[in-house]
């Protein structure tokens, strides 16, 4: 094995199978190896992680293939930033809590084989790292206990039919080219049979869409994401996830660019497979929005609003325009950071008061101000407002939609956005403000060890929003990778599109002034008076202590009258139904061992009749 | 050099002389099978290099072949008693402390004869010292079924037998009628002959045996024995079922259809009847609430992937399908050894009673999690390295809507297996289960399995070096006549 | 010809008995007859008419009035075979009686499903 690879993959497996050994000895020893290891491997990629000679090998009769590039870095680095500070996070997090070797174990397991997956450059490395992400991670899905065995079974066999989708389109590649690197299809791609191309697309569609958690696939999502443990759930969201993106990149723009997909047929002048990308990726935006909004558990709602963001995502590689992918890469970056930074603070209101139902919480200002100050910064990169990084993603999709002239997809796009205010709004004001539930008096911040990986998150946030340059000629280096399109162009202080530019230093600039003003205003004449949160009157009444003043429970009624007969129609349930119908009916043919002997001797004698019938179709 | 007819010779004489030294001296009787196994063991490694240069043809009584019995030891026949020799090792060592079987010096006996059987199996070069040797095995499963000797037990080993004769009649009967029409049971010689004779004979002939050898390799629908006889039977033997017996048959299956017959169209027979064991297999798993019963269909289901593979009729799917005989064979091994003493400690063979098994003995848990997750072929255990390759080989073969349903199968049996292992760890357990710690016996031998397992996975392409000639072996005709008999 | 038939009728009576006789005596009894049937067929492909058997100690005999000495071999085999699983299916059925007092395979069907 290269250096590169061994240097890089070693200390991480290395690390994550010594976790149950190690944790056994000093609980510390366990932290600081896992971390060295996430970090060595962290400051290797980003130092590295370009110019790297690729790594031929032969296994099985196979030719097979790592390699790193600036995409795979791009990737490599999300992964593995998100995952040192997750890991800084859970370490205090798990402190407390039992079988935190068994977390460690399986977290640093998913870490690992992430890299793996990104490192492979054929499709047989990476399906063995895929299904090692996929068990390792659906071990800490099931962390809590047997309540948890529905969820994870569930995500388990839902990854299980993504992965075997993949399975079939990758030896379906491996039988028609005779090769699995990604790099060869592109050449020889023509000499497929039209269905077997379409068969590979919707094969890999469906593998990488399950983890993307695109819609109808998602339905794992909410349950894995709301029972994991907090720390892993920030990175199961933010990175994890953000590997089906890196496969669908892989299917749309890799293995054929949109010219030869295009070959399949194409609507107004768009390859109808990424048209249907693009629609997919809307529509889930959509709609997961939509169910975002009604959700009473935080980490739920976070779970929806993860799918939701990712459909952004899909729709831009379904643009399949420079605008288009650059924006769904950047989006891929801001929503690492803002939906970790999100499930983190969850995290720290969970590690304080032990819960994340809304209805539960609020008032947590006073208390938790710091966590306070990471979630509204999260909000706000999460709706897109400037300056935060949420923004620039934002607008470079819009741009490129006007651009495509995409009307349908825009609009959505667009409701699906706003709508997001909702929830995102929620998710201040039912924990963090309103009325303190009597129980959460003594609550307190997190402690230091906690809030540094949160206030990471927070810079790195407010850095590419404000200076968005930086993350797009990296995003445009790793963009020269796709043979299917051509890599944005960076300017020195604004983004441009050919509907417009942009000056976000300006505008943060200008926000900013604007902020200090109104603090400074506010701090020289402070004209109001403080009011404590029970210093109202009910008809000239004193308000009784332990009166409910903040409606938290079922926060959007007249949005859920709305929409509530349409979000009764749930995936899910048609799914469970599907498969319970399916188990009684495999179950059905448990019968046929009726534990007769002589019944079992009739089958031989059936069996050998039914061979003798059919002889002459046997012989040839 | 020794001689290779020791291989058989030795656990055979063994099985008699068992019973003989137990009364002399008793360690050396409780310890004399896993030595002869042992030293079994190594012999037959030791012919490894030789086999694959060139197969060893031993000749007995000084009659040559085609005329008298003669041994063949090619590339195929001695990963089949390598693998054979090695379960039944890790068998006789889990057995040294294994509480339930007594009287110990009948269940060693029976266990010998059936190692003997399945070696002869796999090693003849007679065809009729097949039915022979199978019958052998055969006989002394039967009779491991009942040995526990309850109601249930008895009632497996009736029905194993009534199914398990009806085959071999008609296996012998498909002898007869081969040597009717040319005359020898050298599998050489009927090779070479058997392009010129009359289909009318031989086709009866290769059905007679499909079905004969069938039975023996869970071929739904087959397969009604199997269930009751895995669960039945003491639990190591559940073992030796999964990765002996039924191995052998499906060697002897490959033998005839590849080497004699070679019918593609009786061949291409074995896809859907594979694809067809194996998703009934895995939908009759799904609700079981018996461990061992579990396992047994799942390994119907496992079997119906192997003989998928099989039929493909390429170098690649027979390579797939040994490759995944034998991780089937390390895997069956592990988890029904596991399961024994899941059954032991929890006092009942319900799934329902194991709750929380995962935390009064760890390592048994853990390690039926490791042969769950590789019987599920999940990386890196050696399970994903064949799954993957025969699924890769069906649809290189074409046969892309049976690679699906074979992955069908393969979800199905990830639920089970699941649901069984979040019970082992995740539910609280009964109060009656105690903590306990492995005997050193048991700790062995499902170590060395787990290991077996972990490095087949992480080194997958050394076991190709004796897989590629095998499947050679079964595909080249003409190798095999030119071996035995002489160019 | 009447021996190939007779060898066939028995495989046949013997399957008949196996799958629809209730008492499991008379299925291992089946179970033999096929076997005797096989047996039985097995020696028949080896006789030729007016033949003897290749006993080399008696002085009458030559070689070209011998019959062809593998099937008789082998049946000395599958014989033993027979009789060993005869053996050992009523040593079950004994013991199936024991625990069930019934010889009814229709009874006996605690494993199923």
């Amino acid at each position: 094995m290269p250096e590169y690879y061994a240097k890089l993959l070693i200390p991480l497996f290395g690390a994550a199978l010594l976790t149950p050994l190690v944790g056994r000895v000093s609980r510390f020893l366990r932290d600081a190896l896992l971390f060295a290891a996430a970090a060595w491997a962290l400051a290797l990629v980003s130092l590295a992680g370009t110019s790297v000679a690729p790594w031929h090998f032969h296994l099985l009769g196979f030719d097979l293939v790592w390699r790193a590039n600036p995409l795979t870095q791009l990737f490599s680095v999300l992964v593995l930033g998100l995952g040192v500070l997750t890991l800084w996070f859970a370490f205090p997090y798990m402190r407390e809590r039992e079988r935190a070797n068994y977390f460690f174990f399986s977290f640093g397991m998913s870490i690992a084989a992430s890299i793996g997956v990104l490192v492979a450059g054929d499709f047989l490395s990476l399906f063995f790292f895929w299904e090692m992400m996929t068990w390792s991670s659906f071990l800490n899905v099931i962390y809590y206990r047997y309540e948890a065995q529905a969820a994870g079974l569930k995500y388990f066999v839902m990854s299980l039919i993504g992965a075997y989708s993949m399975l079939l389109a990758l030896v379906l590649v491996n039988a028609t080219l005779g090769t699995l690197q990604f790099g060869h299809v592109l050449n020889s791609w023509s000499s497929l049979a039209t269905s077997t191309q379409w068969a590979i697309w919707a094969l890999l569609l469906v593998g990488f869409g399950v983890k993307a958690a695109m819609m109808p696939l998602h339905t794992w999502a909410p349950d894995a994401y709301e029972i994991s443990p907090a720390p892993f759930t920030a990175f199961f969201s933010g990175a994890l996830s953000k590997l089906g993106v890196y496969g669908l990149t892989v299917l749309l723009f890799v293995l054929a660019g949109p010219e030869l997909w295009a070959r399949l047929g194409s609507l107004w002048q768009h390859p109808i497979t990424h048209y249907t990308v693009a629609w997919i990726g809307a529509i889930t935006a959509f709609v997961a929005t939509l169910i975002a909004v009604v959700q009473e558990d935080a980490k739920r709602l976070l779970a929806y609003s993860s799918v939701g963001q990712i459909g952004y995502i899909l729709l831009g590689l379904g643009i399949a325009s420079t605008l288009g992918v650059a924006g769904a890469f950047y989006q891929a970056l801001n929503h690492a950071i803002f939906k970790g930074l999100l499930f983190l603070t969850v995290g720290a209101v969970f590690y304080r008061t032990g819960t994340h139902r809304m209805d539960e919480l609020g008032g947590l200002i006073k208390k938790m101000p710091y966590s306070f100050v990471a979630m509204l910064l999260g909000v706000i990169s999460l709706a897109g407002i400037p300056p935060l990084s949420g923004f620039p993603a934002k607008w470079i999709l819009y741009e490129a939609l006007v651009e495509k002239h995409m009307v349908g997809l825009l609009v959505v796009a667009m409701i699906a956005s706003t709508a997001a205010f909702l929830y995102a709004y929620r998710l201040i004001n039912t924990i963090f403000l309103g009325q303190l539930p009597e129980r959460f008096e003594k609550v307190e911040e997190v402690p230091w060890s906690m809030r540094i990986p949160m206030f990471v998150l927070v810079l790195f946030t407010l850095w590419f929003g404000v200076y968005p340059q930086s993350a797009l000629r990296w995003i445009s280096s790793a963009m020269a990778v796709l043979p299917g399109v051509q890599p944005i162009q960076v300017g020195d202080t604004s983004l441009w599109s050919p509907a417009g530019t942009v000056n976000l230093m300006l505008t943060a600039n200008i926000i900013g002034a604007v902020f200090l003003t109104v603090l400074i205003v506010l701090a020289l004449w402070p004209r109001s008076r403080k009011v404590g949160q029970l210093d109202i009157h009910t008809s000239g009444e004193p308000v009784p202590p332990g009166v409910n003043l903040q409606y938290a429970t079922r926060f959007y009624q007249p949005f859920e009258r709305a929409f509530g007969p349409w979000l009764k129609a749930s995936a899910d349930r048609l799914y469970t139904n599907l498969a319970q119908n399916l188990e009684n009916l495999f179950d059905l043919m448990r019968y046929v061992y009726t534990g007769d002997g002589q019944t079992y001797a009739l089958y031989v004698i059936l069996f050998l009749a039914g061979m003798f019938l059919f002889a002459k179709n046997l012989v040839f | 050099m020794l001689d290779p007819v020791l291989l058989i010779a030795l656990p055979l004489l063994t099985a008699f002389l068992v019973p003989l030294v137990r009364r002399a001296w008793r360690p050396l009787g409780e310890a004399l099978p896993l030595l002869t196994l042992l030293f079994d063991l190594a012999l037959a490694i030791s012919y490894v290099p030789r086999a694959l240069e060139k197969p060893i043809v031993v000749i007995i009584a000084g009659w040559r072949p085609p005329l008298g019995i003669n041994l063949t030891i090619g590339p195929l026949g001695i990963f089949m008693a390598v693998m054979i020799l090695f379960v039944a090792v890790l068998v006789a060592i889990y057995s040294i402390w294994y509480i339930r079987v007594e009287p110990k010096e009948r269940y060693c006996m029976l266990c010998l004869m059936l190692v003997t059987g399945s070696l002869g199996m796999v090693l003849t070069g007679d065809i009729f010292n097949l039915f022979v040797f199978m019958e052998i095995t055969s006989i002394s499963a039967y009779a491991l079924t009942a040995f526990i000797r309850d109601r249930d037990g008895s009632e497996a080993a009736f029905k194993y037998l009534i199914i398990g004769s009806l085959a071999s009649n008609f296996f012998l009967l498909g002898v007869v009628l081969i040597y009717s029409s040319t005359g020898t049971l050298n599998m050489a010689d009927l090779a070479a002959k058997m392009p010129s004779v009359d289909p009318r004979i031989a086709v009866p002939a290769v059905i007679l045996m499909v079905v004969g050898l069938g039975v023996e390799s869970e071929m739904f629908p087959l397969n009604g024995w199997a269930p009751d006889a895995y669960s039945m039977a003491p639990t190591p033997i559940g073992a030796v079922f999964g990765a002996i017996v039924v191995k052998g048959a499906v060697y002897a299956l490959a033998r005839m259809l590849y080497t004699i017959f070679n019918f593609q169209g009786v061949i291409h027979f074995l896809v859907i009847m594979g694809i067809v064991t194996l998703l009934m297999g895995e939908m009759a798993a799904l609700r079981q609430r018996q461990i061992k019963r579990m396992l047994a269909f799942s390994s119907i289901g496992q079997m119906g992937l192997i003989l998928v593979a099989l039929g493909l009729g390429t170098a690649g799917g027979l390579v797939a399908a040994l490759f995944h005989m034998l991780n089937h064979a390390l895997l069956k091994a592990l988890l029904f050894l596991t399961a024994g003493y899941l059954v032991y400690h929890s006092g009942s063979k319900e799934i329902a009673d194991m709750d929380g098994m995962g935390r009064r003995v760890p390592l048994l848990a853990v390690a039926f999690s490791i042969g769950a997750f590789g019987i599920m072929g999940l990386p890196p255990l050696n399970g994903f390295w064949s799954k993957f390759l025969v699924i890769s080989e069906t649809v290189k073969a074409h046969y892309v809507a049976i690679a699906a349903l074979a992955l069908v199968g393969s979800v199905i049996e990830a639920v089970y297996y699941l649901r069984v292992v979040g019970r082992l760890f995740f539910k609280p357990a009964d109060e009656r289960v105690r903590a306990a710690r492995l005997p050193v016996s048991a700790f062995v031998s499902l170590g060395l399995l787990v290991v077996a397992v972990v490095v087949i996975g992480l080194y997958p392409g050394w076991v190709m070096h004796v897989l590629q000639p095998a499947a050679h072996e079964l595909l080249d005709k003409s190798f095999y006549i030119h071996s035995v008999l002489g160019p | 010809m009447v021996y190939y038939v007779a060898a066939l009728s028995l495989i046949l009576i013997g399957t008949y008995a196996v799958l629809t006789k209730k008492n499991i005596v008379k299925i291992v009894l089946g179970l033999s007859i096929a076997e005797t049937g096989v047996n039985l067929l097995l020696i028949t492909i080896g006789y030729v008419k007016g033949r003897t058997a290749p006993i080399f100690s008696d002085p009458s005999f030559r070689p070209e009035k011998m019959v062809d000495p593998v099937p008789q071999a082998l049946v000395l085999t599958a014989i033993v075979i027979g009789l060993a699983v005869t053996a050992l299916a009523l040593a079950i059925v004994i013991r199936l009686y024991d625990h069930h007092k019934t010889l009814n395979i229709e009874k006996i069907r605690q494993l199923k499903w």
